[in-house]
């Protein structure tokens, strides 16, 4: 028995004259995909819908659970793929769907047809397959109005496909059609999902770290390059770019009002990932900030922050709750490696009472004993970049 | 400047001597438990390791185990179910290994009685054993030398009033980090079993032993196709065996090393006891391959990446995450937050020298000096 995997497009389908290219750029995805899988694929493309069919059928599971995380694909399937006969349909459904079935109470077939010149309507397909499988299956009942689940017939140029229920994808819109954005990463929680969301909608994610060895480790270093796996998962790659940060904290504690200590490194955070975005072209800083979480979040926080870079920051978790971004950490498989302990270049300092509603003329005159523009000059100095790839398929 | 490995508690690096005959080990693939040469070959080199290390210790009967880990899992969880006839108390110290201290744990599930003996100070006051000898015993694990303080326990003298007290109370002693740095044997120690491990001393990772002074009505901890007399399952680990019988035979000999870390360690605490901010964590008596002490006002994690990345090699006491927990083991020693917090473990091994000990307090000084800035 041959299985077929079916992804099927979102919103993709809204496009107008950028169809093309948004098509495109999923084929792309797809196929970068299925290259790092073990064994082969056939590849179709109509309707909407790509079929994907392993050479060898016990890959399946996993070609499926790797494609599951292509953004642009709204929903999967696994279909079974019969020749085009009425008794190979009759046969390949009633050998292979009721499993599918069980649990369910009530069911419809639907059918669908892309050949014309097949001897049967698409109602009779219908009837005839539904009728049989409630037969095989009187424990479930038929509904055509409201089913429960149901059982699909496409009858396509070279073959029929039966499958019965499906699975969401991953959504949004093909990855690398949205421009790219340079994403501030850490070890916490909150910014992979970021990194995530702003993937999901076609944006190309860069990311960049700040690290402050000694005072932060080679592990949570590594912790955080685990993380941007993760996201590669989806992505497929992440340039993955680091800035020591170690000279500009040690300036700030040694000459700095320490009440301002994170506001004035965010400061600097945001004006290194100003410049080291205008180095890789990305056009957007990328950060998982949410309004009122910590100290430096505050709206008043943001704005003293804000005013640094050149270009637009996006902040997708803004509006939302710690319990709802940690909902998606479990989704997309960070949130295990975000809880590891260990100490982030934003928490090393911490100042115990930190500015909640800082003034920016204030900020900028505990700033003055700095050196910014030599600071900035060193940690730049210290940039590296890497490319970080999909391992675990 | 090359790396300067001053971590010796926590693993050991091969020494030559040793790597050599893992090569020359290499090939011998075959299965000692196999009937035919090549199996018979294999045998044969890991009974003279046996007998080597019976010696050594004064043993009976010596046990191959995975690590010191297993041996300790092997001494307290069969040691105390097979004794248990004896007594339903079981006495041990508040600073053992996690090996020790988590079978003390599942064993009080088990529903025997655990006394944890104080050991503040690197000191184990006699009248708090004498105290919990007023119900029989059917086991008693007290460590020779703790791995973070380097405080020597004394184990003879606990084993002689408990045996005064209880004869038939089985005594286990981790000796961990004692063997091959301090000479003691089962007899002089007065202890029922001892446990080792190949790599903190100069062999490979994957080896330990549990020496029994006379062999014990033991059950396994692994079962499984007999091997080391039923004791321990699996397939005898013939290269890693021969690496300990190696470090046996080239240490053992070697007179001279314990002396020369002794004035290593000496040198050690002498430097540091003269530098700003860092206050030493010395036991009643301590065991010169390791030395602890705080540096006050920066996480010890914080300090050992600084010294790491100058390619010197400490251990902490603590993790620099705030959530992360300190060491117990220091707080028994009688640590406050500051303290625990600044923990650093400095241990020897015969590899180390003078100019590196002299490098270690230079740099120690400069890293305090950088990461505490003017604050």
């Amino acid at each position: 028995m041959k299985r077929t995997i079916l992804l099927k497009y979102g919103e993709i389908i809204l496009k107008g004259a950028n169809r093309r290219a948004f098509e495109k750029q999923l084929a792309d995805s797809i196929r970068r995909r299925l290259k790092g899988l073990i064994g082969e694929y056939e590849l179709e493309y109509m309707q909407s819908t790509v079929y994907v069919t392993p050479e060898r059928d016990e890959d399946v599971e996993i070609a499926h659970d790797a494609l599951s995380r292509i953004f642009g694909i709204v929903s999967l399937c696994i279909a079974y793929r019969a020749e085009k006969s009425m008794e190979e349909i009759m046969r390949v459904a009633l050998e292979y769907i009721p499993p599918h079935l069980e649990g369910y109470r009530s069911f419809k077939a639907d059918a669908r047809r892309s050949d014309k010149t097949f001897p049967y309507t698409t109602p009779q397909i219908m009837m005839e397959v539904g009728g049989e499988l409630s037969e095989k299956c009187p424990d479930i009942a038929v509904d055509v109005i409201n089913p429960e689940i149901t059982v699909m017939i496409e009858v396509r140029e070279k073959y029929a496909f039966i499958h019965a229920g499906k699975t969401m994808g991953a959504g949004g819109l093909p990855y690398g059609t949205g421009g790219r954005g340079l994403l501030l990463l850490s070890g916490g929680i909150d910014s992979p999902v970021a990194g995530w969301m702003m993937a999901k909608r076609g944006v190309e994610v860069d990311a960049l770290h700040f690290e402050s060895f000694p005072y932060t480790s080679e592990r949570a270093l590594e912790k955080v390059k685990t993380l941007a796996g993760k996201l590669c998962r989806y992505t497929d790659k992440m340039h993955f770019n680091k800035v020591s940060l170690t000279e500009i904290q040690e300036a700030i504690r040694d000459n700095c009002e320490y009440d301002y200590f994170t506001l004035i490194l965010r400061r600097f955070m945001m004006e290194i990932a100003d410049e080291v975005a205008r180095r890789v072209n990305a056009n957007a800083l990328i950060t998982g900030e949410s309004i009122g979480q910590v100290a430096s979040q505050t709206m008043q926080a943001l704005a003293v922050t804000d005013c640094v870079p050149s270009i637009p920051v996006f902040r997708p978790l803004i509006g939302m709750d710690k319990e709802e971004i940690v909902q998606i950490a479990r989704r997309i498989d960070t949130f295990a490696t975000s809880i590891e302990p260990y100490e982030d270049c934003c928490t090393v300092f911490t100042p115990p009472h930190p500015r909640t509603r800082p003034v920016l003329e204030k900020v900028i005159r505990a700033e003055e004993g700095l050196d910014r523009k030599t600071l900035i000059e060193n940690a730049l100095k210290t940039l590296e970049h890497q490319v970080i790839y999909n391992e675990a398929f | 400047m090359p790396n300067i490995y001053l971590d010796n508690a926590a693993t050991t690096p091969l020494i030559p001597e040793v790597e050599q005959r893992i090569r020359e080990s290499l090939s011998l693939y075959g299965n000692p438990s196999s009937l035919h040469t090549l199996g018979f070959d294999a045998e044969k080199v890991i009974s003279r390791v046996r007998e080597s290390l019976a010696r050594l210790l004064g043993a009976g009967q010596v046990v191959f185990t995975a690590s010191g880990s297993e041996a300790n899992n092997l001494a307290l969880l069969s040691g105390a179910e097979k004794n248990r006839r004896a007594g339903n108390r079981i006495i041990t110290t508040d600073s053992e290994h996690p090996s020790v201290l988590e079978c003390c744990r599942e064993l009080e599930r088990r529903g025997f009685e655990l006394v944890y003996l104080s050991t503040r100070g690197g000191r184990i006051d006699m009248n708090e054993l004498e105290a919990a000898l007023d119900t029989p015993v059917c086991l008693v694990s007290v460590m020779h030398t703790n791995n973070e303080t380097g405080a020597i326990y004394p184990v003879a003298e606990i084993s002689k009033r408990v045996k005064k007290r209880y004869p038939r109370a089985l005594i286990h002693s981790d000796c961990v980090q004692a063997f091959l740095k301090d000479s003691f044997t089962l007899s002089g120690l007065g202890v029922d079993m001892v446990s080792v491990s190949a790599h903190k001393v100069h062999a490979l990772k994957g080896v330990g032993a549990l020496a029994l002074a006379k062999p014990l009505p033991l059950s396994p901890v692994i079962f499984g196709g007999g091997q080391e007399k039923g004791l321990r399952s699996g397939t005898e680990n013939t290269v890693g065996i021969v690496s300990l019988g190696a470090s046996v035979e080239t240490l053992a000999r070697d007179r001279e090393r314990v002396e020369r870390i002794s004035a290593l360690s000496d040198k050690l605490v002498t430097l540091l006891s003269e530098v700003d901010g860092v206050s030493l964590n010395l036991p009643e008596k301590k065991s010169p391959t390791v030395t602890n002490l705080s540096v006050n006002g920066i996480r010890s994690e914080t300090l050992l990446h600084a010294l790491s990345a100058r390619g010197i090699f400490v251990s902490s006491g603590s993790a620099c995450s705030s959530k992360a927990k300190t060491s117990s083991v220091l707080e028994a020693f009688g640590l406050d937050k500051s303290g625990l917090e600044g923990a650093v473990r400095v241990s020897l091994s015969g590899l180390n020298t003078e100019d590196e000990i002299e490098a270690f307090v230079t740099a120690l000084k400069e890293e305090i000096q950088r990461l505490k800035g003017n604050r």
